[in-house]
């Protein structure tokens, strides 16, 4: 497939497929009362093959042979800082039950404020620091939300 | 409307309008965070507060966004939010041209006129709208949700059939959890986590949120911005009679749209920018710095905030997804929108709209000399900037359920987001499908339910058969439409 358009339209078709056939178990309609549990998600289940479908036909149809190459992923740097953050809040989520939020969200910000755009450590510490001792205050203590505190208590 | 002045202009309630209203300019003012995104992260700080001046708070983010959107715009060539695209053609030439003040001047004043008329209106249409909302029963729902649906597929920009899509994947996701009626676990794959459907905070932080910071970390380019002392905000006469037809013009415009289903304040921006430059002596100026540029759109884009809160209000059924965030805002807090909010909860009725006066006459005053502040903050690089955003969406998100469950949801949907946005999904159409789709089934199923599984309830009660003849007719216009733009 060299279209990206095609690739998602695939998507759609077998996304479509895998909730009409789950819908089906989970019953579409009873005798007595009609409609049922898997009504709604197999209608919408046609809805996105019928689209998908559409939109695959679609970009066959205009292909003239000569297609260029798209570009779906941004150049090197930029894949690697989506990568980054990705990873950061993977992460985050991850070990804050572990660590607690306050450990956790100090790291985090830290690296992403030194992996992304490579700043000084001092700014790096003095902002992961702030921010989060700002967000830790205004949630865990004003707001009163239980932030997870991990093993070291905090 | 007594009883609204009486519970908007408050000590408390007026303290929350006016951090809505700053909170609201500020992210409207800084690219990169929009009115939605920042909602789902503040609605856990209305938690603590009373239903009232939670909406209260919470809807002056919204209007607020609309004013700080044109600074950005202006100042930088970069929208704050996306209904001020539009003002980025003229404004930014304007401001290249030493007119900055002006331009700015223009776009609050637009704005302030724009918010009191739809101010009145929703003062006006609400409560109408509510007496023949009494009528509404299941089937009335459905056909009004389904021509939501449909108007939703083509007001949106771009493909039709990706609107569909994402309408449909909505539908989909708000399935998943415990069916209402039988109690079965559909789509659920044994995660207990999942029983109550996914979480519509985190998914919304990580559509909005989430994917944005993605998308800006493929270009984290610098910011060239026009500073060089921003003087004269005040219009002079010629600036104001230019722009008073236009702005009057938007303000109505905006307000119409803001009523309807998908279109909301983005379109009306943009249709008021197309509509202007039909109607001026001068069509070949725009783009060049003229002030009918940026008076209408301002002004559409903030009559639509006033438009969309009437079928929230009166009807229960949200026309766009901050209007969905506010429906949910007002489910958390145990308050059920729709035809009966005016008699059971009068003083939130009253309240939010007295709290739309309030809230765009605090926006004028503050917005003015406010200016050079938000010049500033336009400084703060974007790279120290984002790590906050996410920490916000972390923690918001996990305050809903106390569920770090959640925050997994937030970031695949986060991811999701991103991938839709590459090729053109517009995700307002799935957010809003996502918040009527529990509402959409059940009517369906409640209308055929009465009528003993027969269809035709859908054809014998009037209101139900006008709406969705009506939306027949609209696709069938829309698709020709299409079509005829294909073939020519």
């Amino acid at each position: 497939m060299r279209s990206y358009e095609q690739v998602y339209s695939l998507f759609w078709v077998f996304l479509s497929i895998g909730i009409c056939v789950e819908s089906i178990r989970l019953q579409i309609w009873d005798a007595s009362s009609g409609p049922v549990a898997g009504f709604i998600p197999f209608l919408a289940g046609l809805l996105i093959g019928i689209c998908g479908l559409l939109m695959l036909i679609s970009g066959w149809s205009r292909k003239t042979g000569k297609e260029k190459r798209e570009q779906f992923w941004p150049e090197g740097k930029a894949t690697r800082r989506i990568g980054f953050v990705l990873a950061g809040l993977c992460a985050m989520a991850f070990f804050m039950p572990i660590l607690g939020f306050l450990i956790t969200s100090v790291l985090m910000t830290a690296f992403m404020l030194r992996i992304i755009e490579p700043q000084k450590w001092t700014a790096v510490i003095l902002t992961s620091l702030s921010c989060c001792l700002l967000v830790y205050w205004l949630f865990n203590r004003f707001l009163e939300v239980s932030l997870p505190k991990g093993f070291l208590g905090i | 409307m007594q009883l609204g002045f009486s519970v908007a202009l408050t000590p408390g309630n007026l303290f929350y309008c006016l951090a809505g209203c700053l909170v609201g300019t500020l992210i409207g003012v800084l690219p990169g965070i929009g009115p939605l995104a920042t909602l789902s992260m503040l609605l856990p700080v209305t938690y603590k507060l009373d239903p009232t001046a939670s909406i209260i708070m919470l809807s002056g983010i919204f209007y607020g966004s609309m004013y700080g959107g044109s600074t950005t715009s202006i100042l930088v060539n970069i929208p704050g939010e996306a209904a001020s695209v539009v003002t980025c053609l003229d404004g930014y030439q304007m401001a290249r041209q030493g007119r900055a003040g002006k331009a700015l001047g223009i776009a609050a004043i637009g704005s302030f006129a724009a918010g009191t008329i739809s101010a009145v209106g929703l003062n006006l249409l609400s409560p109408v709208l509510v007496v023949a909302a009494l009528q509404f029963g299941p089937p009335e729902y459905f056909a009004i949700m389904a021509l939501g649906f449909v108007a939703t597929m083509f007001m949106v920009g771009g493909s039709a059939v990706k609107a569909l899509t994402m309408i449909a994947l909505g539908l989909f996701v708000s399935c998943i959890g415990l069916d209402f009626v039988y109690g079965t676990q559909r789509f659920t794959f044994g995660f207990v986590n999942l029983t109550n459907g996914a979480d519509l905070v985190a998914v919304v932080m990580g559509m909005f949120g989430v994917s944005e910071i993605f998308l800006n970390m493929e270009e984290m380019g610098r910011r060239e911005i026009f500073t060089t002392k921003v003087k004269g905000i005040w219009p002079d006469r010629k600036d104001l009679r230019d722009s008073a037809l236009p702005i009057l013009r938007g303000s109505l415009m905006g307000f119409v749209l803001g009523l309807l289903p998908g279109a909301g304040n983005v379109t009306a921006s943009f249709i008021s920018y197309g509509m202007e430059r039909r109607l001026s002596r001068y069509p070949e100026k725009f783009g060049t710095g003229v002030i009918e540029g940026v008076a209408g759109p301002e002004s559409a884009n903030n009559a639509a905030v006033g438009g969309a809160m009437i079928p929230l209000l009166s009807l229960g059924l949200p026309c766009n997804p901050v209007t969905a965030l506010l429906m949910g805002a007002l489910i958390i807090h145990g308050v059920q929108p729709g035809p009966m909010l005016i008699s059971r909860h009068p003083e939130i009725y009253w309240g939010v709209i007295a709290s739309f006066y309030v809230g765009n006459v605090m926006l004028l005053i503050l917005n003015m000399p406010l200016i050079g502040i938000w010049v500033q903050l336009l400084r703060i690089p974007y790279r120290t900037l984002f790590p906050l955003i996410l920490l916000l969406c972390v923690v918001g998100t996990y305050s809903t359920n106390l569920n770090i469950f959640d925050v997994w949801v937030m970031i695949g949907f986060g991811l999701l987001g991103y991938l839709l946005r590459k090729r053109d999904y517009e995700l307002a159409p799935f957010i809003l499908a996502l918040v009527l789709g529990p509402l959409f089934e059940q009517s369906l199923r409640q209308a055929l339910i009465l009528s003993a599984k027969d269809p035709m309830i859908f054809v014998d009660r009037p209101i139900a058969l006008v709406l969705l003849a009506l939306s027949v007719v609209l696709l069938i216009y829309f698709i020709w439409n299409r079509l005829k733009k294909t073939t020519r």
